[in-house]
């Protein structure tokens, strides 16, 4: 469980985090989203004790993560810009890990060995990033974390790594119940892996979900009117219509029974319930296309 | 499951060993490379004992004798080295990638503090170690153990590196910023004698009578300067009668004891260095990550360094700017103008201020509005030190110590040096009180610089000896000129009544004091220096040529000094020095030398010189004479002064140059330090 | 054994739960089989496994599958699929009945189809 709360975090006057609240339930996959500069990265060092937040109370299991060293234990955190030391081969880096982390697994590590097939005697300066990449999650995985903190994790590697990456990421969720937060700035790369979502933008998480919420609460209706109704009647419960031609497609809170049963009224020569993508559903959650929503989560 | 792995698990939150062990495999070249250097010194010693060059050090004394001399050298190596071990160390400081990397690890700061500054003394002291191994060694080898000196050595080792490794560490936490910290470390360093420095630089510059030098007053505040100027070895030695294989007695020096002076600093200081450590871990508490590759990494020190670094530029670069573009071209006089200083202070202080401030501000657009009021009060301190300076608003120039103050007064005038007892010599005293009072009046016509090239000069210098230990020392070169001496109450005449009293010629041969001849030299340039006649005196000679000058005072015939230079040309051309010491047992600290320039008229002198064998009366040639011979410059005839052209040639190295108890002179800087 | 189209715009648990229920109903997977673990499956499509263990609950309150608690997922035997789902089929059926005959295709041609098909399960 990882609570923020009212987090906020400033920078020579400049608020990174300017309230941000985040609830993580145990066990869960939870994609933080924004465009770059929302305060995800201050958010997510705040998370590691990285920085301290001006104002504001972050929590994992209930504890506060500031200067808790036997916390911080059970934390494993990738950063977008990963550091290792100049000259250390992955083994040095694995020994250095292993000297802090109590739930390090060398078994752990000898299976991932096999999973990522990289030279362990190899420097990791001499590894492409999207190798170091791989790495970092190996090391990660093999510190046997309870939270797993991710940072545009998986950019810089190509589709292949990336499936086995989050297959290796929910393979844990799923047996050893991690909680997973992690950071990306295209919700499209989220959506599969994430079962709650938080949307990010000027230090502000703007709203948090589930899926599962988001999913079954909005619907996409294309209807086409009887003749001699051009407009859509006003009583019906619509948070935004367009028009094509005839076509009319309707945004509305409430799940596609409900929605057809409504029409359903009106008589419609057509009804057409559409899936909604989780980009158009944040879209309308945030207040339709007039909120610069685009530039958010895409 | 190995040992590691175990230590790991039990929760020490104070020590990691997997870091400390990281930082020493990681900046190994580091200590392995001054390792290597340390060690190639015994190793020599090494050789040269076995090669018997150095078979003194087969004495025990002698090794504890040359422990303590290295140990006086090691606060430079220390100093330098300390800041390697820093600078690597706290590296991850000063990164955003490793910062979040190490504090993201289950370590609290504690942890990552102790560990790292373990790890940055050991870095420091395995060098030394192997270096001492080494050498206690080859003390064992050749016999020459001494566990005291050795003890005294390693103390001293540890203290300094401690000192030394924890005001880096403070130095690390005080800047966000790897470039950054060797420049603030060294700053910390030297600020105080920099600062004392400049600022006596600048009252000289401005102050009629305050001459630049550093008298070291701050020095206990710059360690490694401090250290070094009072760190000490004191090694007695005593002789002794060896014989050797074949039966031959020779004597040899023994050294019989060493102790190391002011060992007890080191104490002091590694004590500072505990205090430095704990400030740099209370700054790593409260230090902000995000602070990595700020130059200045804690808030409160910010206007510290922009102000700071301000005054410091103001005071360096502008005193540069205003020897570059002012002193040499447009200063009227030996004192610095006011107004073009304040203008180059102005500038070289406003461009270190937004210097300052874009290193601060990590960009080059500074120039708002606020920080042009931060350039404004820049502008006016430099004003306002230049105004206090200039119109002497401390009232430095116009000090002048009451009779009942003093415990001495040591004054150089006339080309000759004074040293007055309170008590003893008070009609002195009070003579040159009232020069001094006339001077200080006459602060303005001094600083005007009058007519320095046909106007001679009369350098003066007042040590004033307080009852409270204290001193107070004024130098003044002072433009004499023949209207003002004719005037009564003018420090031109002031200075003539004084140096051509009775009083003061017998002071000047001290005839009255307990200063006692040990020797001379006679030098006597004949006929276009072909033959110059060089002569050593002893004490004896030197006596009999000060008595005989001493009847010439008495006759009248010797010591007028005429401050305006114009009689010294008439006096023969030779120079002949005698040397005084006190009497007692500190021989070197009071002595002094004087220079007697003969005349035709100095009858007893040269009767005196010449039944010695030192000159032929009928061949001696006054300077006129001699230079004419030689054929010198019109220009010195005519300036009736001495120039640079004259300086290179031949044996007229003498004249004029040093001066003596014949009136004024260049500078010459008597022998007596009171 | 199922795959995910990233370009369908359904959601995903619904891929996950159509996938399934079409390995059923075709026979694919016989009654009593046991279904892949969520952690293999969410493994194997690097997906959330709360999504798939979304499907999976959906698909047994729908009565395809059932679960033994321990052991795992199963398809079930009794496909005696709920009336929603019959409801929505035949509304399907004859939105394509009737562009079918829009189309032009005949009624007996229908028929023959329905037939055909019945002959064939």
């Amino acid at each position: 469980m990882i609570e923020v709360k009212n987090a906020v975090k400033r920078f020579d006057g400049f608020a990174a985090l300017d309230g941000a609240s985040v609830s993580v339930p145990a066990g869960s996959v939870y994609g933080l989203v924004g465009p770059n500069g929302a305060g995800k990265s201050t958010l997510i060092r705040c998370l590691t004790g990285i920085y301290r937040q001006d104002e504001g109370d972050i929590r994992l299991d209930g504890q506060g993560v500031w200067e808790n060293a036997a916390l911080k234990g059970r934390v494993a955190a990738i950063p977008d810009d990963w550091y290792y030391f100049m000259q250390s081969t992955i083994r040095d880096m694995m020994r250095f890990y292993r000297g802090f982390y109590p739930t390090f697994s060398m078994e752990r590590y000898e299976k991932l060995k096999e999973v990522f097939n990289i030279d362990e005697k190899k420097t990791i300066r001499r590894l492409s990033k999207g190798m170091q990449k791989q790495v970092a999650f190996w090391l990660a995985l093999s510190c046997m974390p309870d939270y797993l903190i991710l940072d545009e994790p998986v950019d810089g590697l190509d589709p292949v790594m990336r499936r086995q990456v989050w297959s290796l990421v929910m393979g844990d969720v799923s047996q050893r119940g991690t909680t997973v937060l992690v950071s990306s700035h295209n919700l499209r790369e989220l959506e599969d892996v994430c079962d709650h979502v938080g949307i990010m933008d000027h230090g502000k998480v703007l709203l948090e979900r589930s899926l599962e919420q988001l999913q079954d609460n909005m619907v996409k209706l294309q209807v086409v009117f009887q003749d001699g109704v051009t407009e859509v009647p006003a009583e019906l419960p619509v948070l935004h219509a367009s028009r094509v031609g005839r076509i009319h497609t309707l945004i509305m809170r409430m799940n596609a029974e409900e929605a057809t049963a409504k029409l359903s009224t009106y008589a419609p020569l057509l009804v057409d319930a559409v899936p909604l993508t989780l980009e158009e559903i944040f879209i309308y959650e945030l207040g339709g296309a007039d909120y610069a929503v685009k530039d958010i989560v895409l | 499951m190995n040992w590691e792995v175990r230590t790991m698990q039990s929760k020490t939150s104070y020590f990691n060993g997997t870091l400390f062990r990281k930082n020493l495999t990681r900046f190994w070249p580091l200590w392995g490379g001054a390792s290597f250097l340390g060690a190639l010194f015994p190793l020599a010693m090494w050789m040269n004992i076995s090669r018997s060059l150095h078979s003194y050090l087969r004495e025990p004394l002698e090794f504890t004798n040359l422990y303590y001399n290295t140990l006086t050298g090691l606060p430079v190596v220390s100093l330098l080295y300390a800041i390697l071990c820093a600078m690597v160390v706290w590296s991850y400081l000063y990164n955003a990638r490793s910062v979040g990397m190490l504090h993201t690890l289950p370590l609290r700061r504690e942890g990552l503090f102790l560990t790292n500054f373990l790890s940055g003394l050991t870095m420091m002291l395995i060098p030394y170690a192997v270096t001492g191994a080494l050498c206690v060694l080859i003390s064992l080898l050749y016999g020459s153990f001494d566990p005291a000196g050795l003890f005294n050595t390693i103390l001293g080792v540890l203290g300094l590196s401690f000192f030394y490794f924890a005001s880096a560490t403070f130095a690390a936490f005080v800047t966000g910023n790897l470039f950054a910290l060797p420049a603030l470390y060294f700053l910390f360093h030297f600020l105080a004698v920099l600062l004392e420095w400049i600022l006596s630089e600048f009252a000289s510059c401005f102050l009629v009578g305050v001459r630049s030098y550093y008298n070291g007053a701050t020095s206990f505040l710059s360690p490694t300067v401090h250290l070094l100027s009072h760190l000490g070895v004191d090694s007695t030695y005593e002789e002794a009668e060896r014989i050797t294989a074949d039966g031959t007695h020779y004597v040899d020096s023994v050294l019989t004891a060493v102790e190391l002076e002011n060992f007890y600093l080191i104490g002091v200081y590694a004590l500072v260095g505990a205090a430095l450590a704990a400030a740099a871990f209370v700054l790593y508490r409260r230090r902000r990550s995000e602070c990595a590759g700020d130059v200045v990494a804690v808030g409160w020190m910010k206007p510290l360094f922009r102000y700071g670094l301000a005054a410091l530029s103001a005071l360096l670069g502008g005193r540069l700017l205003y020897a570059l573009f002012w002193e040499g071209g447009f200063q009227n006089g030996p004192y610095a103008e006011a107004l073009p200083m304040a203008v180059c202070m102005t500038v070289a202080g406003v461009i270190g201020y937004f210097a300052a401030t874009m290193l601060l501000a990590k960009s080059l657009r500074v120039f708002r509005r606020r920080s042009w009021l931060g350039a404004g009060a820049v502008v006016l301190a430099c004003a306002a030190l230049c105004a206090v300076l200039r119109f002497d608003a401390l009232g430095i120039q116009r000090r002048i110590p009451a009779a009942e103050e003093l415990r001495s007064v040591y004054l150089y005038a006339g080309g000759n040096s004074y040293s007055l007892q309170a008590g003893k010599d008070d009609d002195m005293i009070r003579q040159v009180l009232d020069l001094h009072r006339a001077v200080a009046a006459d602060t303005e016509y001094l600083r005007s610089g009058a007519d320095p090239d046909d106007v001679y000069h009369a350098y003066t210098e007042l040590t004033y000896t307080l009852a409270d230990g204290k001193t107070l020392d004024r130098y003044y070169r002072l433009p004499i000129t023949e209207e003002r001496l004719a005037q009564a109450g003018t420090y031109d005449s002031l200075l003539d009544q004084f140096v051509n009293s009775t009083a003061a010629k017998i002071r000047r041969l001290h005839l009255d004091d307990d200063y006692a001849v040990t020797g001379g030299t006679i030098t006597v340039y004949d006929l276009a220096g072909k033959e110059d006649s060089f002569f050593d005196l002893n004490s004896r000679e030197a006596k009999t040529i000060l008595d005989a000058v001493g009847r010439d005072t008495q006759a009248g015939t010797w010591g007028q000094v005429d401050l305006t230079g114009s009689d010294r040309d008439d006096a023969y051309a030779m120079d002949l020095y005698l040397s005084f010491a006190k009497e007692g047992p500190d021989v070197d600290r009071d002595a002094d030398r004087i220079t007697i320039a003969v005349r035709p008229g100095m009858e007893n002198t040269l009767d005196c010189l010449d039944a010695m064998g030192l000159v032929q009366r009928e061949r001696l040639l006054t300077w006129s004479q001699y230079y004419n011979d030689e054929g010198w410059s019109e220009e010195y005839d005519e300036m009736g002064t001495y120039t640079e052209t004259a300086s290179g040639t031949g044996g007229a190295g003498g004249i004029g140059i040093i001066g003596g108890a014949d009136g004024p002179t260049k500078v010459y800087v008597a022998g007596t330090v009171i | 054994m199922i795959s995910l189209n990233y370009r369908d715009s359904r959601p995903i648990y619904e891929q996950i739960k159509d996938g399934l229920r079409k390995l059923i109903v075709t026979g694919a997977m016989p009654p009593g089989e046991k279904l892949p673990s969520v952690r293999a499956l969410a493994m194997q499509l690097s997906i959330n496994p709360n999504t798939i263990q979304r499907a999976y609950n959906e698909l047994e309150s729908d009565g395809y599958i059932y679960s033994v608690p321990g052991k795992g997922s199963f398809a079930s035997g009794n496909l005696d699929a709920d009336a929603a789902r019959k409801k929505e089929l035949l509304g399907q059926v004859r939105e394509m009945i009737a562009e079918l005959r829009y189309l032009g295709v005949s009624r007996q041609e229908l028929l023959a189809l329905m037939e055909e098909e019945e002959e064939r399960l």
